[in-house]
């Protein structure tokens, strides 16, 4: 699978501090490609130096297997479509306008603009004033904006912004179709790991300004082992007896890692024996969210 | 660049930005023909046309810079609120074209406005019986001094429009420029030259010339067009400055 996207120790220096650490990102065609981290990790900021809004202080950039630069950049954008952060419109327009406005810009068939429309389910609303729209709605509409091109690399960033549960649906399955329906590579970031999970197919983690993970959703899932929650009769005593396998207590259950079928149990004759009650042994494996939280040490979903 | 250019025009539907500047170019039109009509009474014909275009480049001096950053701050405003200087920049369109474009559809607005504002004046002229046929060498020198000068009150209050999202500023540098404009012709000459929206005012066809105690004769002139030559040169370099910000701004 071709490289859509690649990038060498990227940062971005604002007022001495970097905000963006020497990441390297790699997209493969094909892929969505799910950026997560916390408020201010740098994703908006890594977002804008892959499409030139930004000019990086250190790094490169390569699109489409090109180096990005002032010259070229033009050229290679013409095969990208983009919504970061907040959508941008013509509030004094249509829906329909707007539209028209990249439109006469970059010189879009007419059947690109009621495709658009009618993959983010805008019909109805393009004669309405963009300054009449929901935030929801507005939404939409920078997603049309970007995929009017239908372009190679679509990158969005946080595309279920404001969208109500039915919508957040919508978009989640529209992206997931993109790739097989219209070729597409997507790179879209989102503080909602649970949509990430859904819809991306590889995931890039920033924190502070650095890539601390980048690979498959099945790697990130796999990174994090196994373990075994007990919950007893007596948690305190059950800790006690079992100080050598270092257990962790969270809400009455006591989680151990790394425990073979044997220890297990051996572990549950012990307790047994010991007069402590067992009143359940289960098998856990960590959440993308858990994952997330051991990666950054914040709260997964904000 | 007509692609440009159309959809600069596109973009201002519903803003009602021609007619905000046929308002302010349709009082200064009236207020000249008042005062001409003032002198037409007092002193007849003589000097007649070249009174009227002289009170007209003196109002220049007063409307043309606030009609311009008025012009110039709803055409650029509408980037700022919607944020979509962000959204053209993802489109891969060249800035520096794009940035032309707004330009040159407020130079065209305001020379539409400005053409309609000397045809209106003409046809006053015609009606009020003004001697002799049209001087077209003084029109042509005072219409086209005027687009000089507005070329570098344009590029300037393009760049503050652009570069200052509240625009507010952009209409207080409009306001400084008008009271500059107005207040230019009684400065010294030392001091006018430095001053860019005087450049209206020396496009005066008439000379005052003292002959004593509280006594003038006045002669008519040939409009000076050099300082406007001159401040057009500057617009040109104001321009250049501007576009180069925007094509440096980070998103």
């Amino acid at each position: 699978m071709e490289t859509i996207v690649s990038t060498e120790g990227l940062s971005k220096e604002y007022g001495g501090v970097f905000r963006v650490k020497h990441v390297d990102l790699q997209i493969r065609e094909g892929e969505v490609y799910g950026f997560l981290g916390p408020n201010g990790a740098g994703k908006s900021t890594t977002m804008k130096m892959l499409l030139g809004l930004v000019k990086p202080t250190q790094g490169t950039v390569h699109l489409f297997g090109k180096q990005m630069n002032d010259k070229n950049r033009v050229e290679i954008l013409r095969q990208t479509g983009a919504l970061i952060e907040s959508p941008s419109y013509y509030g004094h327009l249509t829906g329909m306008e707007n539209l028209r406005v990249m439109q006469k810009l970059l010189d879009i068939p007419e059947k690109n603009l009621r495709e658009a429309l009618r993959i983010v389910r805008l019909e109805n609303q393009a004669g309405k004033k963009v300054s009449h729209y929901s935030l929801g709605m507005k939404q939409r509409l920078g997603i049309a904006m970007a995929l009017m091109r239908f372009p190679k690399l679509l990158v969005l960033d946080e595309p279920t912004n404001g969208l109500d549960p039915a919508g957040i649906e919508e978009i989640r399955e529209l992206i997931k179709a993109l790739p097989q329906q219209y070729g597409m590579t997507v790179m879209l970031s989102s503080h909602l790991l649970a949509e990430v999970d859904q819809m991306a197919t590889a995931v890039g983690i920033i924190d502070h300004g650095e890539l601390i993970f980048q690979n498959s959703l099945e790697v990130l899932r796999r990174k994090s082992a196994h373990y075994v929650a007990v919950r007893t009769q007596d948690s305190e005593e059950a800790a006690r007896l079992l100080e050598r396998y270092r257990p962790k207590r969270e809400a009455g259950w006591l989680l151990l890692e790394n425990l073979s079928d044997a220890a297990v149990a051996q572990i549950n004759q012990q307790l047994v024996c010991s007069g402590v009650q067992v009143f359940r042994i289960e098998e856990r494996q960590r959440s993308l969210e858990e994952i997330f939280l051991d990666l950054t040490g914040k709260e997964g979903a904000l | 660049m007509i692609r440009y250019l159309s959809l600069e025009f596109y973009k201002i539907r519903r803003r009602g930005v021609f007619l905000t500047a046929l308002l302010l170019c349709g009082v200064e039109g009236a207020w000249t023909a008042y005062s001409v009509q003032s002198y037409f009474e007092e002193n007849g014909a003589n000097l007649i046309w070249n009174n009227l275009f002289t009170n007209l480049a003196m109002l220049h001096g007063l409307f043309l810079p606030l009609a311009i950053a008025v012009l110039s701050s709803r055409i650029c405003d509408m980037e700022h609120k919607g944020d979509t200087w962000k959204l053209l920049g993802t489109a891969a369109e060249p800035m520096g074209k794009l940035y032309f474009a707004k330009f040159l559809c407020t130079f065209l607005l305001l020379t539409v406005t400005l053409v309609l504002e000397l045809a209106a004046l003409l046809t006053f002229a015609a009606w009020r019986g003004f001697p002799g046929p049209i001087p077209v060498g003084l029109v042509g020198k005072v219409f086209l001094g005027t687009m000089l000068v507005s070329v570098f009150v344009l590029a300037l209050q393009q760049w503050i429009a652009m570069a200052v999202p509240n625009q507010l500023v952009a209409l207080i540098v409009g306001m400084a420029g008008s009271f500059l404009g107005l207040v230019g012709a009684l400065f010294p000459p030392q001091v006018r030259a430095f001053l860019p929206w005087c450049g209206y005012a020396e496009l005066s066809s008439v000379q005052a010339v003292p002959l004593g105690d509280h006594e003038w004769q006045y002669l008519a002139m040939d409009p000076n067009i050099v300082p406007a030559l001159l401040v057009f040169v500057l617009g040109i370099i104001v321009y250049f400055l501007g576009k180069r910000r925007l094509c440096r701004k980070e998103f």
